[in-house]
């Protein structure tokens, strides 16, 4: 159960969601940024800070936005991140993401 | 001591408080404390998700935190950790003290929590020495049958080591006491009629079923609660709801539990359709809350309920006709320093505003002594321990009659679990798992139980199980499971998890009973004995067994 990052954050990453989130559960990929969903505590913080709007809560996608569910939850796995991003960014993403054209 | 000086700690201990999903704004003051090099080190019996965040997670056995405690006592003074200007200027009975804790050597300990004696040492050693320490101590602590001194003991470790000195250092419960609170005007204990029956609410099943001394009761008002789900004892708390003769008034937003047993249920405004003021038990900062809409259909706020009560009964003192505008203005004592430049009018134009004590980075109010206690020092010798066991009376509505009064020993000492195998060995072969029932991650306590949002964030109660103890019951991830003991049972799902002490089962508290699978909560198995400070309930203090239902 978490917030879920979704394709609108793709090649904005901004970070401005990994300011806000309190626990440090949002990890930077190359082009997107990923939330842990075992870490994230639900509090919702980093949902108004995203200025594409790429951020929602598991329970309330877009039905066309759901396989990013399984993309948040299988990047930080596949890269085995946990206990807080600090500054550090993966040089990858997802094959979701990293297939996306560059806009 | 300010949440927000733990950005200078250099050692954090988090004890019994699963900070990440019941202080989250707590976080990112030790998240950033640990960027600039501070350890966080969690003692939880449980690997909760803070537990996980941390450089360390310390599992003891349930009700065994006074033996950690006052072993850490023995190691700092045996190795002469103590900051002996610290000890000598601003505490009292520190060679009673140390003479206490000689008997609880780190091997003791050991065999009592279940910690081995070298992490014992080095927890101590580290605490002592990595200044300025804080230890952030949840009220689990307090909920078993030596809780009370569990608290005490774990007090006087800052002073022992002077932690207070600087910001940053200390021990965290709740830092209500720098808020100039005219409890008074609050309150108004002088309108009780003295020898008035206070009754614990942890023994209102009781009260009810007519077990405890006194008139029988007759009637129950109840505001701001849902004992249904929050008190122990819940089938005979159901069975007395459900009594004839009781007449009972809930006011309330929800038709909660408790309300389903009420004969009248009055509707209470939330805190979006009421005008307020209030203190804080998290941080420093006084607010002013302004109602955002006006009350929706019938609803009033309680100033409004109590007014009208009043009014229709008859009494007719001013107190019972001031405006809330009247209530907000007496709320402090506005002329105390710590309110220099803070009025009514500031807040409601600001909305809050910071007490007017030094900043994060040099509020350190005890680095000279200046404790709330009877010499302001620290009192390794507790001087309030003379007039016997007592709750404060800010807790009970400013009264202060019928104090509990039995002897205190003023020197922390360490009292066992009530219902444990050494002290019980029948009721634990009967029942050989101790429950744990922690705060839930996405209610408060009781509150939000019913809301969509956090009912799908908290999902199904669950009770969490080692895989051995599983096991040896037949027990199987997702199987449905009774929890029982001489006090009741309860029915819902089981869930492993290898990172649990053996013998230890959780479930977590707050959700509601017409949730659950067989018509009760864990409430239904709770004890209502109390622990020995402060009538304070002992839910963690419980023997179970469980089987597949
Ligand atoms: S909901 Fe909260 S915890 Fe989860 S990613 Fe957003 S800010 Fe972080
Ligand atoms: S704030 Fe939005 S766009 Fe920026 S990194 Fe976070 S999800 Fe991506």
């Amino acid at each position: 159960m978490s917030y879920v990052i979704t394709d609108a954050c793709v090649d904005v990453l901004d970070r401005s969601c990994v300011e806000e989130c309190p626990v440090d559960c949002i990890y930077p990929g190359a082009r997107m940024a990923y939330i842990h969903p075992d870490e994230c505590v639900d509090c919702g913080k980093c949902l108004p800070a995203c200025p594409s709007d790429a951020i929602h809560w598991e329970y309330k996608m877009p039905p066309e936005l759901e396989l990013f569910v399984a993309v948040n939850a299988e990047f930080v796995a596949e890269h085995g991140l946990s206990g807080g991003a600090g500054d550090d960014a993966t040089d990858a993403d997802h094959p979701v993401v990293s297939q996306r054209k560059p806009a | 001591m300010d949440p927000e000086s733990l950005v200078h700690s250099r050692f954090i201990l988090i004890w019994a408080c699963n900070v990440q999903s019941t202080n989250l704004h707590l976080w990112p003051y030790i998240a950033e404390a640990r960027k600039r090099g501070a350890k966080v080190v969690v003692v939880d019996p449980v690997r909760t998700r803070t537990a996980a965040a941390a450089d360390q997670h310390i599992a003891l056995r349930p009700g065994t935190d006074g033996a950690l405690a006052l072993a850490m006592a023995h190691v700092i003074i045996a190795e002469g950790l103590t900051d002996d200007d610290y000890v000598e200027q601003f505490t009292v009975g520190y060679p009673e003290f140390a003479e206490r804790v000689e008997q609880y050597t780190p091997e003791w300990a050991e065999a009592e929590t279940g910690v081995p004696a070298e992490t014992i040492r080095t927890l101590a050693r580290e605490y002592a020495t990595a200044q300025p320490s804080v230890i952030r101590i949840g009220v689990a602590v307090e909920r078993h049958a030596g809780g009370g001194q569990a608290v005490r003991a774990l007090s006087c470790l800052p002073g022992l080591v002077g932690a207070w000195r600087k910001p940053g250092g200390g021990i965290l419960q709740l830092p209500l006491w720098a808020f100039p609170v005219n409890w008074g005007a609050f309150m108004h204990p002088e309108m009780l009629t003295p020898g008035t029956r206070v009754i614990n609410q942890y023994r209102l099943g009781s009260a009810l079923a007519g077990e405890l001394d006194g008139l029988p009761l007759k009637a129950l008002f109840v505001y701001n609660s849902n004992p249904v789900v929050v008190c122990p004892d819940q089938d005979k708390l159901v069975a007395g709801l459900q009594r004839e003769d009781l007449f009972t008034v809930v006011s309330e937003q929800f038709m909660t539990d408790t309300a389903d047993y009420a004969d009248i249920v009055l509707p209470a405004t939330t805190q979006l359709e009421q005008d307020d003021i209030m203190f804080s038990w998290g941080h420093l900062f006084v607010t002013y809350n302004h109602r955002s809409i006006d009350p929706l259909g019938e609803a009033v706020p309680n100033t409004e309920m109590f007014r009208r009560l009043a009014a229709a009964m008859g009494f007719d003192e001013p107190v019972f006709r001031r405006t809330d505008a009247e209530m907000v203005a007496e709320a402090f004592d506005w002329s105390h320093p710590n309110m220099a430049g803070i009025t009514v009018e500031s807040l409601q134009e600001k909305g809050w505003q910071r007490l007017a004590v030094p900043s994060p980075d040099e509020y350190a109010p005890h680095a000279q002594g200046g404790f709330p206690t009877g010499s302001g020092k620290v009192e390794f010798v507790a001087s309030a321990a003379a007039g016997g066991n007592f709750v404060v009376p800010l807790f009970r509505q400013g009264s202060n009659d019928h104090q509990p009064g039995q002897p205190v020993d003023p020197l922390p000492h360490y009292i066992p679990p009530r219902e444990n195998a050494a002290g019980d060995p029948s009721l634990a072969g009967r029942y050989p798992l101790n429950l744990l029932t922690p705060k839930s991650h996405a209610y408060l306590n009781s509150s939000f139980g019913n809301h969509e949002f956090h009912r799908r964030v908290q999902k199904e109660a669950t009770l969490v199980l080692h895989p051995d103890d599983a096991a040896a019951r037949g027990i199987t991830e997702g199987a449905q499971v009774q929890v029982f003991n001489d006090r009741g049972r309860f029915t819902l799902v089981a869930k492993l998890d290898a990172t649990l002490l053996p013998g230890v089962v959780v479930s977590a508290m707050g959700s509601w009973r017409k949730h659950s699978r067989a018509g009760a909560t864990l409430a239904a198995v709770n004890p209502t004995a109390f622990a020995d400070l402060g009538n304070a309930p002992t839910f963690s203090d419980t023997l179970v067994e469980v089987e597949i239902a």
